[in-house]
């Protein structure tokens, strides 16, 4: 692990540092194959920055109004760019919120978005498990298999590196779809479903060997039925897409 | 949903009452790691008022584990909130150590330092910097809260904080 990048006197995080360049990359995807679906890479990009600048605020001001002795405290603390004083609830609300308003005033179509933002996303996802990996977190569970590695006083599995290859695997498999399938505006919403489908699936597989799962009754792993009930969500709308875009492609023959 | 979509499902589902049914659940980590979840690095030190302190002798108190330098302006802008805090909650058995990383400072400006700020807390003296480094620390100020059974619960890099950022974590911990 390397959790700290030592640069002359700056002290940088090296998960955070992999996390932004895997926003950079993964917005550069993105621009990639915008025009594939019809959008403007510019706006993407707009519509992306504009969900996470809002999401930040809205967190902080969540925050901010479950903690209201902050505001006595000056605006310099409420301004500290502390990531524990981010309300995650508020903050995706907002963000989301932001995403969709400007989506709708550019009148972009929702699946199409969708899609166009999946490699973007994918390749983030194989960032975030690298991330997981540089700084520790989501940590297996222990084990003496022969590929386990020493984390936190006893050999574990090496769940950031089950995370980071399946990761890769569906970002692989997402770029080999937009290359092999080149007509994807007839089946719009297809791409994403399958990414999300495919992410929630390997999250119910690999939750098994987490060290830090949430457990519930009955041993069961909170964040694996969670994962689960998406998984199941997922795959209902992809066939839902499916059936549309077969129903839509006899309709244009 | 198509048959495919079936069994795909119904895999995943028996996967996860397969993990629930036979699988080892996470237990409360025993091992100790400079981590939240994980039991926090023991060590004993000689404070500056003389006294030795002893982590495994807080056991049973919630206990706020606060690294610092005199040459780091916000520890400077934060040590009175720690002051605060522990004058706060000292009677629900709270205790703030504010170890100094002696290592990467100077006895007399840390003296100078808890006089000019005029700061009652116990401070610990890392003089070799093994406990700093038990802890990985790497930037200053890092707080550690350490629940009673000795876990660290949550840690925090960098600084100020406010007490009101301190207040909050720790009424978490005394709930």
């Amino acid at each position: 692990m390397l959790p700290i990048i030592q640069i002359g006197p700056f002290s940088v995080q090296a998960a955070g540092l992999v996390i932004l360049l895997g926003l950079w990359l993964g917005l550069g995807r993105v621009e990639k194959h915008a025009s594939r679906y019809a959008m403007k890479p510019a706006e993407l990009e707009t519509m992306v920055m504009l969900t996470l600048g809002i999401g930040l605020i809205g967190a902080r001001i969540g925050y901010v109004a479950s903690n209201p002795t902050m505001l006595s405290s000056g605006w310099l603390a409420i301004l500290s760019p502390r990531p524990e004083m981010l309300e995650p609830l508020t903050g995706i609300l907002s963000g989301v919120a932001a995403g969709v308003i400007y989506g709708r005033k550019h009148q972009f179509e929702l699946w199409a978005t969708l899609d166009s933002l999946t490699p973007g996303a994918a390749l983030f996802m194989a960032f975030l498990a690298l991330s997981h990996f540089l700084s520790g977190n989501a940590y297996g569970m222990p084990t003496s298999l022969p590929w386990s590695i020493q984390l936190y006083g006893t050999s574990r599995h090496p769940s950031q590196m089950y995370e980071l290859v399946a990761a890769t695997g569906i970002y692989l498999w997402v770029e080999r779809q937009l290359r092999v399938h080149s007509d994807r505006q007839s089946s719009p919403g297809v791409l994403v479903l399958k990414f999300l489908a495919g992410s929630l699936g390997a999250r119910v597989l690999l939750e098994t060997f987490r060290g830090d799962s949430t457990i519930i009754a009955g041993n069961v792993r909170l964040e694996q039925l969670a994962a689960l009930g998406l998984f199941a969500a997922c795959l209902w709308l992809l066939e839902k897409r499916e059936r549309y875009s077969m129903l839509d492609k006899n309709n244009r023959s | 949903m198509n048959n495919t979509k079936w069994i795909i499902l119904t895999l995943a589902a028996l996967w996860v009452a397969l993990t629930a049914a036979i699988g080892n659940p996470p237990s409360v980590e025993t091992n100790i790691a400079a981590k939240e979840g994980f039991a926090a690095p023991p060590f004993e030190l000689m404070t500056l008022s003389g006294d030795a302190t002893n982590l495994k002798d807080l056991n049973g108190h919630t206990v706020i584990l606060n690294f610092w330098t005199s040459w780091c302006p916000p520890c400077k802008a934060e040590m009175q909130a720690m002051q605060n805090i522990q004058n706060r909650y000292r009677e629900q058995g709270v205790i703030v150590l504010a170890v100094n990383v002696t290592s990467q400072d100077n006895l007399n400006d840390v003296k100078s330092f808890i006089t000019e700020l005029d700061i009652s807390l116990s401070i610990p003296l890392d003089i070799d910097g093994s406990i700093a480094e038990a802890y990985r620390v790497q930037a200053f100020p890092s707080t550690y809260f350490i629940d009673t059974d000795g876990v660290i619960r949550k840690i925090i890099i960098g600084g100020p904080l406010s007490e009101t950022v301190i207040a909050s974590t720790i009424s978490e911990l005394i709930d």
